[in-house]
């Protein structure tokens, strides 16, 4: 966690808001499949559009069907990376290795790689996309950093709350900041939870990150990001 | 307490201990504690999320574990009347209050106050200085979503923007002085430091962010007192207080990477005194009601929160009106300050 929850709020969003990753994942219609892609459709802060990434990244692929049905598929190592639906939800993890930032711009290299590292981290990122709702959602579907919804997200109008668990390898975690549209909104509290305020209809971007100690040389730190997409009408 | 004073007395204010009332959500505090002479009003705000009035309680628990350092100075400045030296008039009051807070759930949290009070005359009057009794509250602590709940531990943003409510309860003890003397050997109970007996207060605040940057916050409050008999063998039973404080807070400018939020907030209390009652028999002079206005600018920066306020009367309408002095409706103005820290 960057912060206990006892830590007051506006304290936790300085500390949490620094992502440093700073990509955005996305899934993108493609018939009846959808493709991966990383850039900065989403966030605040200005980068190139899209940005490739190897497929190699890819670290696991989760698919559930509108029956609930839960598939792990393997893509092809292709950019862009097309994972076949469809898919009633379909979680993307992946872990694109060590970032280092210097004077002269970031760089997908470990610290001990590069000569002038300001800061560094291990990146690892997950994206899902939601379509249609049923109850085998309410649960995580992957082993990283996730957000999950406890109800049907899709009866949602503006006004309304989102109420989301946040969770790591399966269990929820407290202490992770949570934006709406990049803006962020509050912290994890013991049980994981937080609730949202849906502002708009249309696509639903939720991004939640954390940041994590870690003991490895190539990187000061980890950074687990996840978001989470869907579209009101 | 009714605090009007007559002209005639020249009582220069009471006494009152203080009650708190607790302002709202997460970070930074605003207290408040004790009548007429120094309300002590809490509120928490984080550097996103509602703001805190001056002086009117909000509707703010303060975080579980978490303990609240709270000042405040409440300086009352009295019109005067009667030029005749030989007649000294209230001149001013300042009620400085000193307190903590502890949160024992996110969302109930206790108060201790202590207050201190100076109330000076015109030269050759009589002036009185000490501290006063000390106040005991405890904050209960509501928020409305898909029904009412207690104040959660984890609140977003988005949640602060519900309606928070809370109930307040408190009670003084009499660990001021209410026997103080003139030079004379004279008692005036309003220019004690105690009370005598305990008083209690009850309250209820409604809080709710309009938009993120602009919160409505509503108080009702009641403070009761019971009958006294001073050592001299005089009885004196203050008339009870009636609050409804309102207040708008729009936040100007925030600072995150300084931690750092002003806020302006703009307060209008209104104030009913009964009358009190002197060995049984309603007094002449005192009691009233009475509508002030407060604007005022709040600063928050890292865990801490100073709020300056000026208060004027707008409206009055005071039991023998021309008689009284020295008391509520009187002020010329108050000059509020109050300081808060959250650990």
């Amino acid at each position: 966690m960057c912060a206990s929850p006892r830590v007051p709020f506006a304290l936790l969003l300085m500390l949490c808001t620094t992502v440093s990753s700073a990509h955005d994942y996305w899934l993108d219609d493609d018939g009846d499949g959808y493709l991966l892609y990383r850039g900065h459709r989403h966030s605040s802060h200005q980068g190139e559009r899209i940005v490739p990434y190897d497929p190699a990244i890819i670290q696991r692929v989760t698919c559930v069907s509108a029956a609930g049905q839960t598939e792990r598929i393997t893509p092809a190592r292709v950019y862009p990376t097309r994972i076949p639906g469809p898919c009633a939800a379909l979680l993307v993890e992946a872990d694109s290795g060590s970032w280092t930032q210097t004077l002269t711009g970031t760089t997908n290299q470990p610290r001990d790689e590069v000569f002038g590292a300001l800061r560094s981290w291990h990146a690892l990122e997950g994206v899902k996309r939601l379509e249609t709702w049923s109850p085998a959602l309410r649960r995580s579907l992957g082993g990283g950093l996730e957000l999950t919804p406890t109800s049907d997200p899709f009866r949602l109008r503006p006004g309304d709350k989102l109420r989301l668990v946040v969770t790591l390898q399966g269990r929820p975690y407290a202490g992770v900041t949570v934006a709406y549209d990049g803006e962020a909104r509050g912290v994890t509290g013991d049980d994981g939870r937080i609730n949202l305020r849906i502002r708009h209809t249309g696509t639903q971007v939720i991004t939640a990150s954390l940041d994590q100690p870690t003991l490895d040389s190539s990187a000061d730190k980890r950074v687990r990001s996840t978001a989470l997409f869907f579209d009101l009408p | 307490m009714n605090a009007t004073m007559t002209r005639l007395n020249l009582f220069a204010g009471r006494a009152h201990s203080a009650w708190l009332i607790l302002g709202a959500a997460l970070l930074l505090v605003v207290v408040p504690a004790a009548a007429h002479h120094g309300i002590a009003g809490l509120g928490a705000a984080g550097l996103m999320g509602p703001g805190a009035p001056i002086e009117a309680a909000t509707s703010a628990t303060l975080p579980r574990g978490e303990v609240l350092l709270y000042g405040k100075l409440d300086s009352a400045r009295y019109t005067t009347f009667d030029p005749d030296p030989a007649n000294p008039e209230s001149d001013y009051a300042n009620y400085w209050m000193a307190g903590v807070g502890y949160g024992f759930t996110s969302w109930f949290s206790g108060y201790v106050f202590l207050p201190y009070h100076s109330k000076v005359d015109e030269a050759g009057g009589f002036d009185t200085h000490g501290f006063a009794d000390v106040s005991l509250f405890g904050q209960l602590g509501f928020t409305y979503d898909r029904g009412w709940r207690l104040i959660p531990e984890n609140e977003s943003l988005d949640d602060l923007e519900d309606w928070h409510f809370t109930v307040f309860g408190g009670f003084t003890l009499p660990t001021g002085n209410p026997n103080l003397r003139d030079s004379g050997g004279e008692i005036d109970p309003g220019k004690s430091t105690g009370f005598g007996n305990p008083s209690y207060s009850i309250g209820l605040t409604a809080t709710k962010m309009l938009s993120p940057r602009l919160t409505f916050n509503q108080e009702l409050s009641y403070i009761g007192f019971q009958d006294y008999r001073y050592a001299d063998g005089n009885r004196t039973l203050f008339g009870e207080e009636v609050r409804a404080n309102s207040a708008l807070v729009y936040r100007l400018y925030t600072n995150m990477e300084r931690r750092f939020r002003l806020d302006l907030a703009l307060e209008a209390h209104y104030l009913h005194l009964g009358r009190d009652r002197s060995n049984g028999t309603p007094e002449l002079a005192t009691g009233g009601d009475m509508v002030y206005g407060l604007p005022g600018i709040r600063v928050y920066w890292h865990n801490v929160s100073v709020g300056l306020g000026y208060k004027t009367v707008l409206w009055k309408d005071l039991n023998e009106q021309d008689e009284q002095q020295g008391g509520e409706g009187t002020e010329r103005h108050r000059l509020l300050l109050t300081f808060s820290a959250l650990f």
